[in-house]
């Protein structure tokens, strides 16, 4: 396993050490410095964080929690694989929470909720001029997180906040191999009709955008527990 | 510090879900009462377990929101939130309803036969929740383990509520079970999304002006 040479946990006054072990942790998997399907051994976690076993099995734990570390009885722990399943399936419970809000806040949005996501979509343009994905990737989350925010449901904040992680893992680059123009398009028909207040065209521009995802989903990835 | 190594991760992990499964059932079930104090030492002996799994067990519970865990006032099962309660359910109902829809088509017989029974089993709206229950068996169909895990998190959190508060349960006047068997039935997606967010929506009406009541 070889481990980030960065090895300095600052380890705030206020912060807990898990916290920190998990920040970190983290970063060296967003940032691909710990690959998918890597073991990770608490020893040599503990010697790079500089920390006990109890705050980084904390952290895993809360990582394993996100999809992002698998940790199964009689197995190693490892970061999680990028798999074309683990996304459609993530993707098909985002394109819910996205139609949730949608449902609920579009008809009713104010002046300034209408100003933050104008804001969010030429943040989405910018970005894609850009051809910086990471940051187009923030961008289109940020521009449902204003949906999402307008619902006032703190369930439905943080459930979004932990599938758009896991999301955003799995949507970088890499490991994409989705029609992004068509993409960006099908999501500015989405922000359009709810910038209109138009209920019925933003859900149907919804279901649109996740079309492909629900095709997939009942042509490959679908396991059912019962057969 | 010397750390045996044999063998510890893996009874470990094991012996932290089972914690967690039966600290959960005793706070959903109102075993465990909303505010009750769970000093670690007091939970190692009840469930048999020592301090690490108990621990990462608690940290779980926490980050579902069953229990609270302050660095100064220990650990304590998470008070009543109503409020917190609805909008879990609404956001759970709102994944059953529409994921469940594209599936209709595609159930086989078995998966038909398994959705019908639990919905004629519906006397109270904890047979919606529970497991065995409704939607558990709608999740169990659809077949996506990550819609299974948001499952898991919230429907905890929403039944402890209505078991130790049963007033802050949806009526069920607003489901029409029939109809949605009916449409099950015909393979009618549409129809079985219609009558569940009819439901849906009902209850979200219903709580808001509870809401705005007690304002």
């Amino acid at each position: 396993m070889p481990l980030p040479q960065t090895t300095t946990a600052d380890t705030g006054k206020r912060s807990f050490l898990r916290d920190t072990a998990y920040e970190m942790l983290f970063s060296a998997i967003q940032s691909g410095q710990l690959a998918p399907g890597e073991v990770l051994r608490d020893e040599e976690l503990m010697d790079w964080l500089g920390m006990s076993r109890t705050p980084i099995r904390s952290a895993l734990l809360r990582l394993a929690g996100y999809g992002l570390v698998e940790m199964a009885a009689g197995r190693q722990t490892t970061v999680a694989e990028l798999s074309p399943s683990r996304t459609n399936r993530a993707l098909s419970v985002s394109a819910v929470f996205n139609e949730y809000a949608i449902r609920r806040v579009v008809g009713r949005l104010t002046a300034a909720q209408r100003d933050a996501l104008e804001a969010a979509r030429l943040e989405i343009k910018a970005a894609a001029a850009a051809d910086d994905p990471p940051r187009l990737a923030r961008a289109v989350s940020a521009s449902f997180g204003v949906l999402c925010a307008a619902t006032d449901n703190r369930v439905l904040d943080e459930q979004v906040a932990r599938i758009d992680i896991e999301l955003a893992r799995f949507l970088q680059p890499t490991a994409a191999d989705i029609d992004r123009p068509s993409m960006l398009s099908a999501v500015d028909r989405v922000l359009i009709a709810a910038l209109d207040q138009d209920r019925e065209a933003a859900i149907a521009a919804v279901r649109a955008l996740y079309e492909p995802t629900r095709v997939n989903f009942l042509a490959q990835y679908r396991d059912p527990e019962i057969h | 510090m010397p750390v045996p190594k044999a063998d510890r991760p893996t009874g470990r992990v094991l012996l932290r879900n089972v914690v967690e499964l039966r600290l959960r059932d005793a706070i959903v079930a109102g075993e465990l009462q909303p505010d009750e104090d769970l000093v670690e030492s007091e939970v190692e002996r009840w469930a048999g377990a020592s301090r690490t799994p108990v621990r990462e067990a608690l940290d779980r519970l926490a980050a579902f929101g069953l229990v609270v865990i302050e660095p100064q006032r220990g650990t304590r099962v998470a008070p009543l939130d109503v409020s917190r309660s609805r909008q879990a359910f609404s956001v759970l109902g709102e994944l059953v309803t529409d994921l469940f829809g594209p599936v209709v088509p595609h159930l086989t017989s078995t998966q038909r036969a398994a959705v019908i029974t639990c919905a004629q089993r519906i006397q109270t709206p904890t047979d919606v929740l529970t497991r065995g229950g409704l939607f558990d068996s709608i999740i169990a169909v659809i077949g996506n383990p990550r819609l299974r895990q948001v499952h898991d998190e919230l429907a905890p959190y929403v039944l402890r509520t209505w078991n130790v508060s049963p007033s802050t349960a949806p009526p069920l006047k607003d489901l029409n079970v029939r109809a949605w068997i009916d449409a099950v039935t015909a393979s009618d997606a549409l129809a079985a999304e219609s009558v569940l967010r009819t439901w849906l929506t009902s209850v979200d009406s219903h709580a808001d002006q509870q809401n705005s009541g007690s304002a």
